[in-house]
């Protein structure tokens, strides 16, 4: 009987250790690394697999944020001298150990972008882990944003809406006559005047 | 690999029934072995004299909590892989109270009704008939309550995102509750002892 006692009491004792331990470290998944080097977990294979990142594209960000879509949350896990340099409106700028401030709340979508598919893996993997139902990366990371946004090459039957997208960001559209190859049509403006595209920084980034 | 294991992945879903066999086999046995597949053993819950089904509910929630987060912490399980239940607000607390008025009345659910059935109980048979009857009922009334059925939808909604704090503070507030639970529960069994004792003539 004292046995039996002891080893519940000893139970409920561990119980409360990992209970106190559960709320120190917060959430059921260690912090992800910066470094390239770090060992890819399984979680983060897993969350490179397509099928476990649900990935979006840079004009449906855009639509969102010109749309003014409710609970939408865009994080930049550049490093912060590129997030000075260029970044997509609204955006704020995280490191990923800085994920871990990054807590759920009901009816938010959050919306990652990098230039780094690890990166956008490693901080999908954390944020699901930690309770965030909607976490979405932006497919091509910040190049995708400059090209299909700010710089995007316009034809057939999408052509305004395009357009006017890529105008709402300061983006300037290129014009591409239907017979023309696309590989080779970079600086043609659809206002008919002629002048080399650079990527500057558009009013909003 | 992490847990859980993608066994419709491995071989389909006969590795998945067996499986859900076996876990469902010993988890009859372990109702069985602490007493839940008895109406009066249940029905002392309701009546603060036997916190047996407290003790054992919510040792099960502590140890299944502690178990997943320390076992994602430690890379073994994937929680992303673990299915959550979408919420509908409105028709889950509907679906609640009749679920507890059943329980109430008959003194099993529907888990340990089946442990009464299968250990040969009467009630046992008659609360798992009834519970199967409901089911179909339910199933059949669906498409006339559709609109209903599927309102106040969240998705998978768990207390971390509904009280935007983290999986360790809810998980340490569901421990401290337990364990507080646990101290008082042989209290309140004690003092309703004494109070049936003090009515009895």
């Amino acid at each position: 009987m004292t046995d039996t006692r002891s080893f519940v009491r000893g139970l409920g004792a561990a119980a409360a250790v990992l209970g106190t331990l559960a709320f120190v470290v917060g959430a059921p998944v260690r912090p992800p690394h910066t470094g390239r080097d770090t060992v890819v977990s399984a979680a983060t294979r897993d969350a490179l697999d397509e099928r476990a990142i649900e990935q979006i594209s840079a004009s449906q960000l855009a639509r969102w944020i010109r749309d003014g879509k409710a609970g939408l949350r865009v994080l930049d896990l550049r490093d912060s001298s590129a997030f000075e340099t260029k970044h997509v409106p609204s955006a704020e700028s995280f490191a990923l150990t800085g994920l871990v401030t990054v807590l759920p709340k009901p009816g938010e979508t959050l919306v990652l972008y990098s230039d780094d598919d690890l990166r956008d893996a490693q901080a999908t993997a954390w944020l699901a882990g930690v309770g965030h139902a909607r976490v979405h990366v932006v497919r091509g990371g910040m190049s995708a944003w400059m090209t299909e946004v700010l710089s995007p090459i316009v034809q057939g039957d999408s052509a305004k809406s395009v357009a006017a997208l890529s105008r709402y960001f300061g983006g300037v559209p290129r014009l591409v006559s239907p017979d023309a190859d696309p590989r080779v049509t970079s600086g043609a403006r659809d206002d008919g005047s002629k002048e080399v595209l650079e990527f500057v920084a558009r009013r909003g980034c | 690999m992490t847990a859980p294991l993608p066994l419709d992945v491995a071989g389909g879903t006969t590795p998945s029934l067996v499986v859900a066999l076996g876990v469902g086999v010993a988890f009859g046995w372990c109702l069985e072995r602490a007493g839940l597949g008895s109406a009066p053993k249940l029905m002392g819950q309701f009546t603060l004299r036997d916190m047996t089904v407290l003790k054992v509910m919510f040792s099960a929630i502590v140890t299944a909590m502690l178990g997943l987060f320390w076992l994602s912490w430690l890379g073994v399980v994937d929680l992303s892989r673990v299915a959550v239940p979408p919420t509908f607000i409105g028709p889950q607390i509907v679906g609640g109270v009749v679920f507890g008025a059943g329980m109430a009345l008959a003194g099993l659910c529907p888990g340990t009704s089946c442990v009464a059935a299968a250990t040969g109980r009467l009630d046992g048979l008659t609360v798992a008939a009834g519970f199967f009857a409901g089911v179909l009922v339910t199933g059949l009334a669906v498409p006339a309550m559709a609109d209903f059925y599927e309102s106040g939808t969240r998705g998978a909604f768990a207390l971390p995102a509904a009280l935007g704090v983290t999986q360790g503070t809810v998980t340490f507030v569901v421990v401290a509750g337990a364990l507080t639970a646990f101290a008082l529960s042989g209290r309140v069994e004690r003092a309703m002892a004494a109070r049936a004792a003090r009515v009895r003539p």
